[in-house]
């Protein structure tokens, strides 16, 4: 009893969040953005975590999901907040064009991965069409409320956890897990890894596309500078196993953790903080590989105790 | 009809012959043993009959059909299982997982089915109480008995075991062996054993392949092999001409 009390009052807290921070907007955004990239991560958890297929290029159809919402957007006529969903069958489709990439396996799937997002900038960047380099803009004249995108976010964000909670624990969730772990003997017990590579990978794609159409509505805009940053990527893989890889909690816990790390160093180092943000990763990753969940808390607190 | 029918099959690397036109005959429900010097080509021919790797030349027929080139997955499910050197199991997965696996290939059979087919399998090879310990933490000798297990989910008609004595003592082996024995009696399932511990191969095999340098030189029983002098020359070299037999 006293857990579901306390759930429901995290619940409502969550719920009314939009009303304590209603005259803040500059904190409401960057809850927002919280959201955003804790939905991202989860996302990403499913073929980089669950499967552990290390695809950074993810930039590719959070960009291509942008840009298709805004260009329907202008085109159809009608609001971002319906064509985002179509920017992520768009990316859904762009996903199955390019699986064969899927073949490729760990540094080379990374490096080669990352030739999507490239080759996606390359062609915006030169097209008049597409706005080149100042990319294209919504008209800021439609429906836009900050409480709307919060609860939007929202909605995106625990569909996601749940979408990955009930993967997990999936036989086609096992599957993906086996192939995290050793791919060839995986396929010799008996599981299609290109198959079920090839589902994670869709499953990524779509959601990442239609939160590129939330991050492009967000913006009111789609930079190809932005959207296309190689970066993207490895901030979703640093969140998720900072957080703890192919976990559910991972992307929430890292999210939280680099989310405000990354705002702290921004804050405090406003000339340098790109330097110190990588030097902080790369602590991360040096003394922390396995993020939160690998430190051996015991040990420390007995340490700490003498 | 023989279980399996490997004929004529040769496999290149570059330039290095790892099988040349190789041949035999496997029939069921017997315990074989495959053994050569190192190099030989006995884990190139494991992994061209599992489906790991496409014969550039000959026929692989499985209960009939010609399984050669055929993906390892489909292989499988046809009940052609193996277990690897070093006892490859899915480290971060706890070993029931690492058998839910083996048994899910099988298809369609509701969970608790196949959750009474994992048990089945945990118990045969004695790790019932480490069902929920992740693979990683498991001693060597646990991880090649869930290997083990693991392969036997599909309810294999073949089984290749590639070098499962290597870290074991004496009497792990001997409950290897005896569990192997049991495999093929009660599962009626043929095993393949590549193994270079001669003492094992010679006591639990009825039957016995020999390769050197890809090629098939010598089969027979594990008595004849020991006398034939091809063998006994890949082995020990040419100098063998002075020693009694």
């Amino acid at each position: 009893m006293q857990v579901k009390n306390i759930l429901l009052l995290f619940l409502a807290v969550l719920l009314l969040v939009p009303v304590f921070l209603s005259h803040a907007p500059y904190y409401f955004r960057i809850i927002i953005m919280l959201l955003f990239y804790i939905a991202l991560s989860q996302a990403w958890n499913i073929v980089g975590g669950l499967a552990r297929q290390p695809f950074i290029g993810v930039a590719g159809f959070l960009g291509f999901g942008a840009y298709m919402t805004i260009l329907l957007a202008k085109l159809l006529l009608l609001p971002p907040i319906l064509t985002m969903w179509i920017g992520g069958v768009c990316s859904l489709a762009l996903a199955v064009i390019i699986s064969p990439i899927l073949k490729l396996r760990a540094d080379f799937l990374a490096i080669g991965s990352l030739t999507i997002p490239g080759i996606l900038y390359s062609i915006t960047y030169n097209s008049e069409i597409l706005g080149s380099c100042n990319g294209i803009a919504i008209n800021p004249d439609i429906l836009y409320s900050l409480p709307l995108f919060y609860y939007l976010g929202l909605i995106l964000t625990g569909v996601l956890c749940y979408i990955f909670y009930r993967l997990q624990k999936s036989d086609f969730g096992l599957r993906l897990a086996a192939i995290g772990c050793d791919q060839d003997l995986a396929e010799a017990t008996g599981i299609s890894v290109f198959s079920a590579k090839f589902m994670a990978f869709l499953l990524t794609a779509f959601f990442t596309g239609i939160l590129g159409g939330f991050y492009g509505y967000l913006m009111l805009a789609a930079l190809p500078d932005d959207v296309y940053n190689l970066f993207w990527g490895i901030q979703l893989l640093l969140i998720c196993v900072i957080g703890g890889i192919g976990t559910v909690y991972g992307p929430i816990i890292g999210g939280a953790i680099f989310f405000l790390a990354s705002h702290f160093i921004q804050i405090t180092f406003v000339e340098l903080h790109k330097l110190f943000l990588g030097i902080f990763l790369i602590m991360v990753v040096v003394f922390f590989p396995e993020g939160i969940i690998g430190i051996d808390w015991k040990k420390i607190f007995s340490k700490l105790k003498g | 009809m023989y279980l399996l029918e490997v004929k004529d099959v040769s496999k290149k690397f570059g330039g290095v012959k790892a099988l040349q036109k190789v041949s035999l005959n496997v029939e069921k429900q017997k315990i074989y043993g495959l053994i050569g010097p190192n190099g030989a080509g006995k884990s190139t021919l494991f992994k061209v009959i599992m489906g790991i790797l496409k014969p550039d030349e000959g026929k692989i027929l499985f209960k009939g059909e010609n399984i050669a080139g055929r993906p390892a997955h489909k292989i499988y499910k046809m009940g052609l299982a193996c277990t690897f050197q070093l006892a490859t199991v899915f480290l971060d997965l706890s070993a029931f997982d690492n058998i839910r696996l083996g048994v899910m290939a099988c298809g369609k059979d509701s969970d608790k089915k196949i959750d009474e087919r994992v048990n089945e399998l945990l118990n045969l090879v004695g790790l019932v109480e480490k069902k929920n310990v992740l693979a990683k933490n498991l001693t060597l000798p646990e991880r090649k008995k869930l290997d083990l297990a693991r392969a036997l989910g599909v309810s294999p008609e073949l089984l290749l075991v590639d070098e499962i004595v290597p870290g074991l003592t004496p009497t792990e082996v001997a409950n290897v062996i005896e569990l192997i024995k049991r495999i093929r009696d009660v599962y009626g399932t043929t095993v393949i054993m590549v193994e270079h511990v001669m003492r094992v191969v010679m006591s639990v095999s009825e039957w016995i392949f020999v390769l050197n340098h890809g090629e098939k030189i010598a089969e027979g029983a594990p008595r004849e092999i020991t006398r034939n002098e091809l063998v006994v020359k890949a082995y020990l070299g040419d100098k063998t001409k002075n020693i009694n037999r």
